[in-house]
């Protein structure tokens, strides 16, 4: 019983120690620091919501995409195709939460990428590298980035030969990356597709550009036919949003509720 | 300035023995010249003797009036005749002296034309240091020695400055930058240990030229830690003025801690150069013994991959003489001497502890540009044959020790791990970081810098004009050109007023497509029709100037050709339409 109680309190020790010093680090560290935080979560807990459960790490995603993927999440080491109109903040929405506490992500091939969308999105500034990956040396590049960063990102104007693409995947399966490519050459584990709907907020000289309405479709491994999931992208903060119920469905639903049987008395 | 100097405390130490070369109304003089140069540029039709009839102003006889934010920095000879003083309004000075030729001052332009004389002094003696328009200090004991004697290096700078650029300085020479930067006006030199003597007779306004402060060169620089704080000269010595205190004497007489307590920081700077001592810069670290690592290679050296063969040994060198002194180099010269005796020299700023590997990738990159320039026909360089670093700026290695928690974590090794491979392969520029710098347009607001090398500062806003939430995912690095146009096919442009001229009906995209309009269903050569657009935003920059940017900008709903909804953002400058970017 005795020891029962030492070892927790030991425990909750070594927490408070560790929040202690992790705070103190947090504030000393300067731009760009060198803060492990895997370290600073508390130990009995998993890091974060990837876990382990022997299918290989998973990863997060939006929680309004959440019902497109297999299981809720992304396998690391697997591969994202986004095809269709909004890829680019498609991409940037899935990195950022892959991305997570402290993997890093590596954004190759968008030279004309809007750094403030991205840092909008949720990527952390500290954490991403941009890689323009046009030389003659972009295998290497592409691979070398594969190897290390958490989340890969390949951009629309790369065009990846298709054995390259194929090598890429090789490499991040080994090294737990995933691969979030639009358009590329080849399969990839997963394909979204975005379709806009409508954007929100401008008129006829007046307003601004609030939301935007895209309906995403997705296929692939682990799903049978196809899911399709409506969201806001970008929402009035630049980040995703679960699409509120249209208003038309609204109106279809009103009627349904006058048709109630009444039965006649008497 | 030597090393030993500047290491010995605050305290307890013998200033150096300094050079000032000054340059007196440098800042009217370099206005003068400005002003003579626009003179010609203007009248270059005209008959060429005239203009050179005309263009000789002299201030002594001339009168002339620098204005600096609409007050008097400075004013001829004449023109103080005449009743200008420094300090006046742009009004009053030209109430007492109608005549005068009124001048703007410009900073910039100062500056750049001081380059001559230091380029001038600089054939005298090394070690120029600017520490402002007008003023240069040098240490003064290795040139002395090298011209024989120090009235006799003063002589030379003289005559080097007259001969190579045709203005008249002023040399003075005393112990510590304060001493020598009073002596200069009258050319003194003041014998070695006699600065507080020299010093102690000048009447206490004498502080407003002390080489503190902002605008003094690199002295003046904010330190990292401390935010800048402007001390305010002309208040200080007013302030010892109604204390009594009217000579550097009585400065230098009071007990330097007392200063200290009572005035703080910057006014015990002051004291410690009214004592004729200097002060030590805090940040930089000045080893006793210079730490350089160089080697002279037996076969000069023509292929890149053969520079990474011995830059490693070299890197390595370097690396161990700083860790045995516990110091982290955070600015690296690499210096290379070819064939022909010419000296390459490149400086690399490094924003933590510059690691063996990415000092071997820097003399890597630097010798691959150099064999590329011979290759492409550029100047010829010839082979290397000797490569030096130098440690430029040296800091304790305490802020880049090892973290608190050991090491960086897994991830983040990892990561750096790649890049640094990533940049190994293929240059500096093959990984980039973002940096949030600020301003209006969006390609301004963040930039993107080579991974581990210095960030540029935050420019603080407010930013007013600036695009409010949700920003575009694509921002073009060159914005494609488009046209506007409302139902009658009439071009829109945006008022004085910053209204638009019509409703815009139709999108055309003029130019070539880019990729990125084409994957959003915007092919070039056809015309979009506009579901809605907002009102347009002014943005006004550097109004105040002549080659300030007026623009506004404006949202636009287009249908494209896939009939989605495609948002874009359009810039609109001197009624050119522009897409800044695209909400894909």
């Amino acid at each position: 019983m005795s020891t029962a109680l030492q070892v927790e309190d030991r425990e909750q020790r070594l927490l408070r120690a560790r929040a202690a010093l992790g705070a103190a680090e947090r504030s000393a560290a300067r731009w760009g620091g060198r803060i492990d935080r895997t370290a600073l979560q508390p130990s009995g807990s998993p890091s974060g919501e990837s876990a382990d459960d022997g299918l290989g790490t998973r990863l997060p995603v939006p929680g309004p995409l959440q019902g497109l993927f297999p299981r809720g999440s992304l396998r690391a080491g697997s591969s994202v195709a986004i095809e269709g109109s909004a890829s680019t903040s498609l991409l940037l929405s899935l990195a950022a939460a892959a991305a997570g506490e402290d993997s890093w992500c590596a954004i190759a091939g968008m030279p004309d990428l809007g750094l403030r969308s991205a840092l909008d999105a949720g990527l952390d500034p500290c954490r991403l590298a941009l890689a323009p990956a046009d030389g003659e040396q972009r295998p290497q590049v592409l691979s070398a980035l594969a190897d290390g960063v958490g989340v890969l990102v390949l951009g629309p104007d790369l065009d990846l030969a298709p054995a390259l693409w194929r090598s890429l995947l090789g490499r991040a399966r080994t090294a737990d990356t995933l691969v979030l490519a639009a358009a590329p050459p080849g399969r990839a584990d997963l394909t979204l597709r975005a379709a806009t709907q409508g954007w929100a907020g401008l008129g006829q000289g007046s307003g601004r550009l609030h939301r935007r309405r895209l309906e995403i479709t997705s296929e692939g491994r682990g799903i049978a036919g196809y899911r399709t999931a409506e969201v806001l992208l970008p929402q009035v903060s630049g980040m995703i949003a679960e699409a509120p119920q249209s208003r038309e469905s609204h109106e279809n639903a009103r009627p349904v509720r006058l048709l109630r049987p009444v039965r006649r008395a008497g | 300035m030597d090393a030993e100097g500047r290491l010995r405390g605050a305290g307890a130490h013998a200033a150096t023995r300094t050079v000032a070369v000054t340059v007196p109304d440098w800042p009217l003089l370099a206005a003068l010249d400005r002003h003579q140069r626009q003179e010609e540029k203007n009248s270059k039709p005209q008959a060429k003797v005239q203009v050179e009839g005309s263009c000789l102003i002299d201030p002594m006889s001339a009168p002339v009036i620098l204005l600096d934010q609409h007050r008097v920095t400075h004013a001829g000879a004449a023109a103080r005749e005449a009743g200008v003083l420094p300090g006046m309004k742009r009004r009053a000075a030209r109430a007492a002296c109608p005549e005068a030729l009124v001048l703007e001052a410009d900073r910039e332009h100062e500056s750049a034309l001081f380059e001559l004389v230091a380029a001038a002094v600089d054939t005298i003696a090394a070690g120029v240091d600017v520490l402002r328009p007008g003023v240069l200090l040098m240490s003064a004991r290795g040139p002395a020695r090298h011209q024989g004697g120090e009235e006799r290096l003063a002589e030379q700078i003289l005559d080097a400055v007259a001969e190579l650029t045709g203005w008249d300085c002023a040399v003075g020479i005393a112990d510590g930058p304060f001493a020598a930067l009073l002596a200069s006006p009258h050319g003194r030199i003041v014998r070695p240990g006699r600065s507080a003597d020299y010093l102690a007779p000048h009447p206490i306004a004498a502080l407003r030229s002390a080489p503190v402060g902002p605008g003094w060169g690199h002295r003046g620089q904010p330190s990292a830690t401390r935010p800048a704080r402007r001390l305010d000269l002309v208040e200080t010595v007013d302030l010892l003025q109604r204390l009594g205190i009217t000579t550097l004497g009585d400065l230098a007489a009071l007990p330097s801690a007392a200063v200290a307590d009572r005035f703080g920081p910057d006014v015990a700077t002051l004291h410690l150069l009214a004592r004729g001592k200097e002060p030590a810069p805090p940040a930089a670290h000045h080893p006793t013994q210079p730490i350089l690592a160089e080697t002279t290679l037996e076969t000069p050296l023509v292929r890149t991959d053969q520079a990474a063969f011995i830059a490693r040994p070299l890197a390595e060198q370097l690396h161990a003489m700083l860790v045995e002194r516990g110091l982290v180099c955070t600015r690296l010269r690499i210096v290379a001497r070819t064939e022909g005796g010419e000296e390459m020299e490149r400086t690399w700023r490094h924003d933590g502890a510059l690691t063996v590997a990415d000092v071997v990738d820097r003399i890597r990159w630097q010798c691959d540009g150099w064999i590329t320039r011979a290759r492409l026909g550029g100047p010829a360089t010839g082979a290397i044959t000797r490569i030096g670093l130098h440690p430029l700026q040296l800091a304790p290695a305490g802020e880049n020790a090892p973290a608190l928690w050991g090491s960086a974590g897994e991830a983040a090794q990892r990561a750096s791990r790649a890049l640094a491979r990533a940049q190994g392969l293929a240059g500096e520029e093959a990984v980039q970081v973002p940096v949030l710098t600020g301003g209006r347009l969006l390609a301004e607001e963040a930039v993107l810098v080579p991974w581990r090398s210095e960030k540029p500062a935050r420019r603080e806003g407010p930013w007013p004009g600036a695009l409010p939430k949700p920003a575009p995912a694509t921002v073009f690095r060159s914005p494609p050109p488009v046209r506007l146009e409302d139902a009658e096919g009439r071009p829109v442009v945006v008022t004085a007023r910053g209204l638009l001229s019509a409703a815009p009906a139709q999108l055309l995209i003029s130019a070539p497509g880019l990729p990125s309009l084409q994957r959003a269903g915007l092919r070039a050569g056809s015309g979009y029709p506009v579901l809605g657009h907002g009102a347009p935003t002014v943005i006004d920059e550097r109004w105040w100037v002549k080659n300030g940017h007026r623009a506004a900008r404006m949202q636009l709903v287009v249908r494209g050709a896939s009939a989605e909804e495609t948002a874009v953002l359009a810039l609109s400058r001197t009624g050119e339409w522009t897409l800044e970017g695209i909400y894909d």
